[in-house]
């Protein structure tokens, strides 16, 4: 038996080739995230247009800008909890998701704190028809591209996984409906954010199935 | 015979690790006489501490990152346990090392890196596991996981928590598996059973084989076999005592099974 060891592992090293950027998902990551957000600002933008100048109305509110980079980072945490639960290590993927889920509470928390101080005059200017489904709609490309990236790495635990890329895909288009859509905290909390996170289930059934099993043999 | 002194504490030990064959083995090796639930005892070594609690200390950190010994109040403090984090500073820097010029192609570093592991994996399934079955095979399953997942090391990060991961999902992994194919084996050893029992019933269904008996042992075999009567209702149904029924029965069955024989069918 030994010696089928090694044998075994004389053909796996005959076997050796090098490895570029191993361990590495950054580029990775960024690739996910541009694809993921290109992808889900050219549909909003060939389907209607934007409510108004996004720049001005980030200048003209720090709370407007506060909830847009809050909800930029949960998207870039979610896609990195995504990547980091692909690769094997003692961390459990519930632990590598916390810091997005955070930062996820801190949005929401932002949203419901605008009920009662909204960022931005609330209006129907700019209102899509079923934006809450557009959300669900725009967040499973993404979920796709997000298992596409991760089965290049080594996923063992994949709903984990797929919940992560699904949270990730699902924050993207709710972002992007801060600007195509239109704003009033709880049209955001209720058709954009909710719905976005309805793709967590949608990411982690098709991760299930779609992300490649790993062993061994 | 040296007296016991316990020496030391592992807070993760339990009876399972305790029981195990390998661990005693292992402990029979270091000197370790008796090991209980959360308490290790040695014999009396020249320097028991020095010599038992490194030894402990290396191999339980080479195993478990959650590895913790605790000191007895009033035990005397010594350099073991650095020694022990050493030893695995060591192996992790090699570790990586030699993984880090695997991914530069350098095949000679992957060997060593493999061969190395192949005896750590197993000490590790040994003990997590327990003696398995098929645990070469578990470990070259592991050794290919390592492989083919060797793009996924970051050279930023620990190798043990990678090393351990994958291993202890592909162990899991090929335990599952064993399960599977017992339970399909138990399966057919069931349905083989089944099967016997059905060509028994259709030998024994065949008139041909009946008509051979005598009436009376026909009577017990039918209603016995058959109709599905206790030998005391067949004995009541026949207004027979219950041991000539039994009798006719037995003879009934023995010449059954002659004329079995005699064709040359298995009985």
């Amino acid at each position: 038996m030994k010696q089928d060891r090694n044998h075994l592992i004389a053909e796996l090293a005959t076997d050796l080739s090098p490895v570029s950027n191993a361990g590495s998902t950054v580029g990775m990551l960024s690739l996910w995230l541009l694809v993921m957000v290109s992808l889900s600002a050219a549909v909003l933008l060939v389907t209607g247009d934007l409510r108004g100048d996004p720049l001005v109305q980030l200048r003209g509110s720090w709370q407007f800008a506060l909830e847009s980079a809050l909800g930029a980072a949960v998207v870039v945490a979610f896609a990195a909890a995504a990547l980091r639960s692909a690769i094997p290590s003692t961390v459990h993927p519930a632990r590598a998701g916390a810091l997005a889920m955070g930062l996820f509470v801190c949005w929401c928390g932002l949203m419901i704190y605008g009920l009662t101080d909204s960022a931005l005059p609330a209006s129907m200017h700019g209102k899509r028809e079923g934006c809450w489904l557009d959300t669900v709609m725009l967040g499973i490309p993404g979920i796709l591209l997000g298992i596409w990236a991760v089965n290049r790495l080594w996923p063992l635990r994949r709903a984990w996984v797929g919940a992560w890329i699904g949270a990730s895909a699902g924050a993207v288009p709710a972002l992007l409906m801060q600007f195509s859509c239109m704003y009033d905290p709880a049209h955001n909390l209720q058709h954009h954010l909710l719905p976005g996170m309805l793709v967590i289930p949608v990411g982690a059934a098709l991760g299930a199935f779609l992300i490649r099993r790993r062993t061994g043999m | 015979m040296p007296p016991l002194t316990t020496i030391g504490r592992v807070d993760d030990i339990d009876s399972g690790h305790a029981g195990n064959p390998v661990f005693s083995e292992w402990f029979a090796g270091s000197g370790v006489k008796r090991a209980e639930r959360g308490s290790i005892s040695v014999s009396n070594f020249t320097n028991p501490a020095e010599v038992s609690i490194s030894a402990i200390g290396s191999y339980w950190s080479e195993l478990t990152p959650d590895f913790s010994l605790t000191r007895p109040q009033g035990m005397p403090q010594t350099q073991d346990k650095s020694a022990g984090s050493d030893r695995w500073r060591e192996d992790e820097q090699r570790w990586a090392g030699w993984m880090r010029a695997a991914h530069g192609g350098d095949s000679e570093a992957y060997e060593r890196l493999l061969q190395e592991l192949g005896r750590v994996i197993e000490q590790y399934i040994r003990v997590r596991f327990g003696a398995i079955d098929g645990l070469e095979d578990c470990v070259q399953e592991c050794l290919i996981t390592v492989h083919r997942a060797r793009h996924t090391y970051d050279v930023k990060r620990p190798f043990r928590p990678w090393l351990f991961t994958l291993v202890r999902h592909q162990t899991i992994d090929v335990l599952r598996r064993g399960v599977k194919e017992r339970e399909q084996r138990d399966l057919n050893s069931e349905a083989e059973p089944s099967i016997d029992a059905n060509q028994l019933h259709r030998r024994l269904d065949g008139v041909r084989v009946l008509e051979n008996l005598d009436p009376d042992h026909r009577e017990a075999v039918a209603l016995t076999q058959y109709a599905g009567f206790t030998a005391a209702e067949a004995a009541n149904w026949l207004g027979i005592s219950e041991s000539a029924l039994k009798g006719r029965l037995r003879r009934g069955l023995l010449a059954i099974r002659k004329h079995l024989e005699a064709e040359g069918l298995p009985t």
